[in-house]
């Protein structure tokens, strides 16, 4: 029974080109569902049609049995926590995260009730008398998810909240997140061009490309197996190559390989973690070496093309220009059928 | 749904405005425009469209001198202006921050006085009691009071004194855009301060001076009190003209002639404006006359 | 590369200070001026008193203008605001189809010379039906002063971010909500700002009032014009000379307190 469902929604701007053609999806409530792809790749406009800021041009949007399709923005009861925040700057954070509520004319002794009780389950018990001015961006950004919490909304939209985080708080509000979406239930979609971020903390990933999902699956799956040459690529396999007929095709040369595996591919793929640099059947010369801490990352020149691979760092002596064997194992190959 | 909602919100706000802009301030102009190209009188049953008011209009000697006359110390205000307004913007964009809000202030202070109490220092000065008439007495340069007010020396500074802060607003506008390494790069390459002057911050602040010139020129052919006060019923400009025509000879005919001829001048300087970069255009065009 | 900087350097700044006393100069002539004793306009004075400046305060004629200036310098802004404000808003966020003529057609009150408004709105609406000599005056300042009230607003718009609008409507907020809790409380500012603007540009206004006031209707400056035809008393100095403290006071304490320099 699926809580949101979209059906063969497409979306466009203006008169121009769709941006998303014929999306389907179910999300179970209670459910974390990322929408995972580069830029433009539809993720921002789908959230935007689910929270009405967007028309959509044909299907439907069902929350909790509900057609809201055709409902205003202010009437849908879904909660939005933007990439900037979007922090009323003129209302202090007590004020900011009352503002859904006082517009349901909740009364007073409530209100102050329930946002209190938010401002803690955030960590910001103390700041309710601070202006957004003089916030640092984490807080800034717990302060807009306090805002979206406090309604009570049947669903919550995520679009990139943490990207104008840096490294450090990133990982520390993904952690934060991720245990209030599961103390409070909600079902979150959450938007994102990061692939890490998107396995970390979703129960299910849609990776979306061109207005379309191309793989829609748990991280797990997605990460040991992707099924397009897209999904592989934004997944890791930075190693793609086409196979045909026990080669690896590449530059208009060949590189045998055998594929042990049952059935029909057309391309051949591995993470570069899986490339092992400094022993194996093939030869590649070095053209760059990057450093990683316990490892160091090779890019190899080879016949087929450049493929990445890596060896331990106290194994790795290889300098640009030297000539290095390297491997590409059957074990862990990925085989797609396109 | 919401793209429509907004395009029709759109047109709600901005229609009372736009109504009452057309209704209450095009349409009467236009009318009064359009007479003036209504030939022949209403009772004989002979109207009809023509160009014989213009002709009768620059016929009258006085009429033309009128005509050339504004022209003649639109274009020289709007020089002095330029003269003066660059090297004094250049110095402003060279003052410290600290300073500059209180000397934008100085600048923008005389476009909110009064123009009646601007023009009237000059009175004071010109008058026949005046100051610069003790001065030439006392310094026995002359005899009498010379008759300094109602002249076109006199229009022409009271003009200038009215009119160089928005020249003098455009360009310090425009300089501010400027970096200050250009000037330093061109120098490293050996320009000496008046070939920068020309070759560098001439080009780049072209922009501003062409909006200040504009703002200037049309503010000098649509002045009314500076003229009218300065210059008096001997050194008339188009709108002294316009209204002398209108209160004491009641010779609507010729007004709106010169009706015509002034908002054809305001856009054509306008248009050229348009044509020619990027309008930018300041706000403080009406607040002068 | 010293001197090359401080040679231009002290001929802009002499040019500099030289521009500002040929501005400013008048001002302190015109004050001066206002306290002379004299019976004509002398200057300099050769004794300063305030009978002028109490003659003038007390004179009917002028103290009637000065309410005249004062209602529709009021009125008029504030209509000028109710128009102006919606349409700064729906440029900025909703621009309708056609918004460059709409914009061309809204800020040719900046272009039109004033007078041409005054005698045509005399010529094709006061005297084609009757109407109250005030109404005449109010339209015409209005007009003027829409435009003002649009440029400044909307310079503080486009600053806006929108998204805190679209968070308010997801918030449960309706348009006319968020206009009245999110955009007006931060657009503040700006809407005093186009307020002083405009009611010092219809108090000053000349042009458009000369041929829009009539019997027992004036504006300050048109009384003071008509003043100056007929008597060559300083009374018009010592009036100029408090418009000038007027003005100097409003404008220092709004730039200081707002900073409307950045709204031109």
């Amino acid at each position: 029974m699926s809580y949101l469902k979209l059906q063969q929604l497409a979306i466009g701007y203006g008169n121009s080109k769709t941006a998303v053609d014929q999306l389907d999806l179910d999300v179970a409530q209670g459910e974390l569902i990322s929408l995972l792809g580069p830029s433009g790749c539809g993720k921002t406009t789908t959230m935007r049609a689910i929270a009405g800021l967007i028309d959509l041009r044909a299907g439907s949007i069902t929350l909790d049995g509900r057609d809201i399709g055709r409902l205003p923005p202010n009437k849908r009861n879904i909660g939005m926590v933007f990439q900037s925040y979007a922090l009323f700057p003129h209302l202090n954070v007590f004020d900011n995260i009352a503002f859904g509520l006082r517009l349901r004319k909740v009364d007073n002794n409530n209100l102050r009730k329930r946002v209190e009780k938010v401002i803690a389950a955030v960590g910001l018990s103390g700041f309710e008398a601070r202006l957004p001015a003089q916030m640092s961006g984490g807080q800034q950004q717990r302060v807009a998810l306090a805002r979206a919490i406090v309604i009570e909304p049947k669903l919550l939209l995520l679009d990139e909240p943490l990207s104008n985080l840096d490294a450090k708080l990133r990982v520390q509000m993904r952690a934060e997140l991720r245990r209030i979406q599961r103390e409070l239930g909600i079902t979150m979609l959450y938007v994102t061009h990061d692939q890490e971020e998107a396995l970390a903390l979703s129960d299910r990933i849609v990776v979306m490309h061109g207005g379309k999902i191309e793989q829609l699956d748990t991280p797990e799956q997605l990460f040991s197996a992707p099924r397009t040459r897209f999904v592989a690529n934004f997944m890791g396999y930075e190693n793609l190559f086409d196979y045909q007929e026990g080669h690896l095709l590449g530059n208009g040369q060949r590189l045998p390989f055998v594929v042990t595996a049952p059935g029909q591919f057309a391309c051949a793929g591995w993470r570069p973690e899986q490339v092992k640099v400094g022993d194996g059947q093939y030869y590649g010369t070095v053209r760059s070496r990057g450093f990683l801490g316990d490892s160091v990352e090779y890019v190899l020149c080879t016949p087929i093309g450049d493929i990445k691979g890596v060896a331990p760092a106290s194994a790795a002596s290889w300098r640009e220009g030297d000539s290095v064997k390297f491997s590409l194992p059957a074990a862990s190959v990925l085989l797609l059928p396109a | 749904m919401v793209a429509q909602h907004k395009t029709r919100l759109g047109i709600l706000l901005v229609t009372p405005a736009l109504i009452f802009t057309v209704v209450c301030f095009l349409l009467p102009v236009l009318a009064l425009l359009l007479d003036a190209f209504r030939v022949g009188s209403l009772d004989s049953g002979t109207l009809h469209w023509g160009i014989s008011r213009f002709i009768d209009f620059f016929a009258e000697p006085l009429n033309r001198q009128v005509f050339l006359r504004t022209l003649r110390i639109a274009a020289l205000v709007t020089l002095c202006a330029a003269l003066l307004s660059y090297p004094a913007a250049q110095a402003i964009v060279r003052v410290s921050p600290s300073w500059r809000g209180l000397v934008l202030g100085m600048m923008i202070l005389p476009l909110m006085v009064s123009p009646i109490a601007r023009t009237y220092a000059w009175i004071v000065l010109f008058g026949r009691n005046g100051a610069i008439n003790a001065v030439l007495l006392h310094l026995g340069l002359a005899d009498a009071p010379q008759r300094l007010l109602f002249s076109e020396m006199a229009v022409f500074v009271g003009l200038l004194q009215l009119l160089l802060p928005l020249m003098l607003m455009s360009l310090v506008s425009s300089m501010e855009n400027l970096s200050r390494d250009i000037a330093l790069a061109a120098s490293t390459l050996g320009a000496n301060a008046w070939q920068v002057f020309t070759r560098v911050t001439l080009p780049l602040t072209q922009e501003g001076l062409i909006v200040g010139g504009t703002l200037v020129f049309t503010g000098c052919v649509t002045a009314y009190v500076t003229p009218a006060l300065l210059g008096g019923p001997k050194v008339l400009m188009l709108e002294t003209l316009l209204y002398q025509k209108v209160s004491v000879e009641s010779d609507f005919s010729s007004a709106n002639v010169i009706a015509v001829i002034l908002v054809a001048m305001t856009l054509a300087v306008n248009a050229g404006l348009k044509r020619i970069s990027a309008p930018r255009r300041s706000s403080l065009a009406g607040s002068v006359k | 590369m010293k001197s090359l900087l401080q040679q231009p350097g002290l001929f802009s700044r002499t040019i500099l200070w030289l521009v500002f006393l040929f501005l400013l100069g008048p001002f302190v002539i015109v004050f001066l001026a206002g306290f002379s004793a004299g019976e004509t306009l002398a200057f300099p004075p050769t004794a300063y008193s305030l009978r002028w400046i109490l003659e003038v305060v007390a004179a009917e004629e002028f103290q009637q203008a000065f309410l005249t200036s004062l209602q529709i310098g009021l009125l008029a802004t504030v209509i000028a605001l109710l128009l102006g404000v919606p349409v700064a808003y729906a440029m900025s966020r909703m621009p309708p189809p056609g918004m460059g003529a709409i914009k061309q057609i809204l800020t040719s009150p900046l272009i039109i010379p004033a007078m041409l408004v005054g005698l045509g709105l005399l010529r094709h609406f006061v005297l084609l039906v009757d109407a109250p000599v005030f109404l005449g005056l109010l339209i015409g300042h209005i007009g003027l002063l829409t435009p003002y009230a649009v440029r400044v607003v909307y310079a503080s718009l486009i600053n806006l971010r929108v998204d805190i609008e679209e968070a308010a409507i997801t918030l449960g907020a309706s348009r006319a909500q968020t206009f009245r809790l999110i955009v007006l409380p931060n657009i503040r500012s700006a809407v005093i700002a186009a307020f002083f603007l405009a009611f010092v540009t219809s108090f000053n206004q000349v042009p458009v009032s000369l041929f829009l006031t009539g019997p027992g209707i004036s504006t300050l400056p048109i009384e003071m014009l008509g003043h100056m035809e007929n008597s060559f008393d300083p009374s018009i100095a010592a009036l100029s000379t408090l418009l000038v403290l007027f003005t100097m006071a409003f404008v220092l304490v709004t730039e200081k307190v707002l900073g409307i320099s950045k709204y031109m």
